[in-house]
């Protein structure tokens, strides 16, 4: 009943669901922490977060893309039956979509990395067994869940530790900030613009060692710095400290305008790693549906991760802008030099597992971050009863996801069979 | 879906600083308390003792819903326990001062007029063991926002230490007071000397959980 070109319209569309959801939902977390701090407003965080979104999904987001495709279930198993890769791909994508559905529904801190390679799991299981899941590559990406919350938790620790005590803990902290804000801004931009042209620029054939890459993004970064520290001398250069009130607002002021751009970081790395949770598996259902056989060696096409930042930047505009703007609305419990540290040891991480190939939540690793900031004693009061839910959902998404998956496998196999 | 706001709690460091200002606020009344009572003026006091009894149960819902968003499952960046007795410590000076008003409104007292001087002087420095601590209590933000550390936590910690020189001014001239007081016990009716007693102590109570105050935050300071 069933044609493989219905169902790859299918999977498209469920893919194209699945990338909204996530801008609907993860990118209003990740962004969350500018909203909340009011560095941005909510209409200037989905201006932001658009365009570096974008920017991730389609020029960093191949490598998480290519893990999901074919790194997690080994598809030399179905060389004699690939029209089983459609189905299971498209039943995967349908398992997320439900269970994302049904997080969203109850309020569970479910991440949307978790319920990809869960389903993409369990259709290998229901296809074929067992034996064709790559079990020690989902032990390394199981191993980053754990290890990534804890890293982001630590360099957020270590950041802000550092951030308290040159500026924030210094007699003339204005003083201090002044001169520091340049080279932190220079450090974001390092790592944003080495991130594109490295391997990010071959995706539109303008390759670049890593050697020139490094040059030109520090090139870049410099002149960064210098036209910051003209800005900060012009706007702040005739104001100063005073000798027993301090005021600190104008210190964390400065800071807001640099967690802009951690903010701008945050939703490069998150589309870089988390693009690849929509279209990873529709990846691998067109590369099939194109050749008619099971491919070793097929890039994901760039129309592919356009449509995937497209749907994450379309969900983020429809669904997530109202969540941000209630984010927006509530009363200030993190400010800026927080929410720098924070965002910086998010995106980072984030970036980095993403370099690997390793699909992680950047959910959980910026509740990570930010809970480091807490142990350096920069948070009023964090709620640690979300902790608990979130462990608890690493143990339930994989059952719960490869099940609806197995599920929705049965019933697609069904129809394209009758 | 989760949302990331559900992390962040309720920071207690800004409502300690609002109910710092409500207790300042009976604090404030403590001067005018002093010249009506000297000067015997009845109908003053009573008006005073209504205003502050008003000034003291806004301090104490303050107090109250501080307490209600402090859950067990917060992880706070100073100890919860030396919140919670800062807390106390700070509202009991509200209680105290309105204590002092009841006792004043009482009965009626004729102070003894040589004791005029030593009172007023014990109303002042209650007044100004107060006023320092809450030039203590009033950094509570700026501590929040470095993290109870640095420049600004020694600042405050040498602020702590003449909170406690003023107290113990006050200890002194309660001293002198009550010696005073109990010289007089030949002039004036045991009653007299009990209720005036009675608000000596209470005035004494004010300085010393003004001092407690101080002292709690100090805590916070030095356990980091």
């Amino acid at each position: 009943m069933l044609t493989i070109q219905i169902i790859v319209i299918f999977a498209t569309v469920v893919a194209f669901y699945a990338a909204m959801n996530i801008g609907g939902n993860d990118v209003a977390n990740a962004m969350g922490t500018s909203v909340a701090s009011k560095a941005l407003t909510y209409k200037q965080a989905v201006f932001v977060a658009a365009v570096f979104e974008f920017s991730g999904a389609f020029f960093v987001g191949g490598h998480v893309t290519e893990t999901v495709k074919r790194g997690m279930v080994d598809m030399s198993y179905f060389q004699g039956d690939p029209n089983l890769i459609i189905y299971g791909m498209t039943a995967a994508l349908v398992g997320t979509a439900i269970w994302l559905r049904l997080a969203t529904h109850f309020g569970w801190p479910v991440s949307t990395t978790h319920s990809i390679v869960g389903s993409v799991v369990g259709f290998g299981i229901v296809a074929k067994g067992f034996h064709v899941v790559h079990w020690s590559k989902i032990g390394s990406i199981a191993a980053s869940w754990l290890v990534s919350p804890l890293a982001g938790g630590v360099m957020a620790f270590l950041i802000f530790t550092f951030l308290r005590t040159y500026i924030l803990e210094a007699k003339e902290p204005f003083e201090r900030i002044k001169f520091a804000a340049p080279f932190l801004a220079a450090a974001v931009i390092f790592i944003i613009a080495l991130s594109l042209m490295y391997k990010g620029l071959k995706n539109i054939n303008l390759a670049m060692s890593f050697g020139s890459a490094a040059m030109l993004s520090a090139g870049i970064a410099l002149i960064a710095a210098v036209a910051c520290a003209v800005i900060v001398k012009k706007a702040y250069g005739g104001i100063k400290d005073e000798k027993t009130n301090i005021n600190y607002d104008r210190v964390e002021n400065l800071f807001k305008y640099l967690q802009i751009m951690t903010a701008c970081y945050v939703a490069f790395a998150h589309g870089a790693n988390d693009v690849a949770n929509a279209i990873g598996p529709l990846a691998a259902v067109i590369a099939v549906a194109k050749t008619g056989e099971v491919a070793m060696q097929v890039p994901v096409p760039l129309w592919l991760l356009a449509m995937g930042g497209g749907g994450i930047v379309i969900g983020l505009v429809v669904l997530g802008g109202r969540v941000m703007e209630t984010i927006g609305k509530k009363i200030t419990e993190i400010v800026p030099s927080r929410g720098f540290s924070a965002e910086f040891a998010t995106a980072t991480t984030v970036l980095f597992c993403s370099k690997l190939g390793l699909p992680i939540s950047t959910t959980h690793t910026l509740v990570g971050a930010v809970i480091g900031v807490g142990f350096a004693r920069g948070i009023g009061a964090l709620d640690l009863r979300i902790v608990r839910n979130i462990i608890s959902s690493w143990f339930i998404t994989l059952p719960a996801t490869m099940a609806v998956t197995i599920i929705a496998y049965k019933v697609i196999v069904f129809l394209a069979v009758v | 879906m989760f949302r990331i706001n559900e992390l962040f709690g309720k920071s207690p460091f800004k409502p300690l600083h609002e109910h710092m200002i409500k207790v300042k606020d009976c604090v404030d009344k403590l001067p005018e308390l002093k010249e009506a009572f000297l000067a015997g003026n009845e109908e003053k006091t009573k008006e005073l003792f209504e205003v502050i009894c008003k000034l003291e149960h806004k301090a104490d819902i303050a107090k109250q819903h501080i307490r209600n968003q402090l859950p067990k499952s917060y992880f706070l960046p100073v100890d919860r326990g030396d919140i919670l007795n800062f807390l106390n410590a700070q509202d009991e000076i509200a209680d105290a001062i309105e204590d002092v008003a009841v006792l004043i409104n009482m009965r009626k007292t004729v102070m003894p007029p040589e004791l005029k001087e030593a009172f007023g002087t014990l109303f002042d420095r209650v007044f100004e063991t107060c006023v320092r601590a809450f030039e203590v209590s009033g950094e509570i933000n700026d501590l929040a926002e470095t993290g109870f550390g640095g420049f600004e936590a020694k600042m405050v910690s040498d602020w702590i230490e003449k909170v406690a020189t003023a107290e113990w001014e006050a200890d002194k001239a309660q001293m002198t007071l009550s010696r005073l007081l109990f010289n007089q016990e030949d002039k004036v009716t045991p009653v007299t000397i009990f209720i005036l007693d009675k608000i000596i102590v209470r005035l004494g109570k004010i300085a010393n959980s003004a001092e407690n105050a101080a002292d709690m935050m100090r805590s916070m300071l030095v356990k980091r």
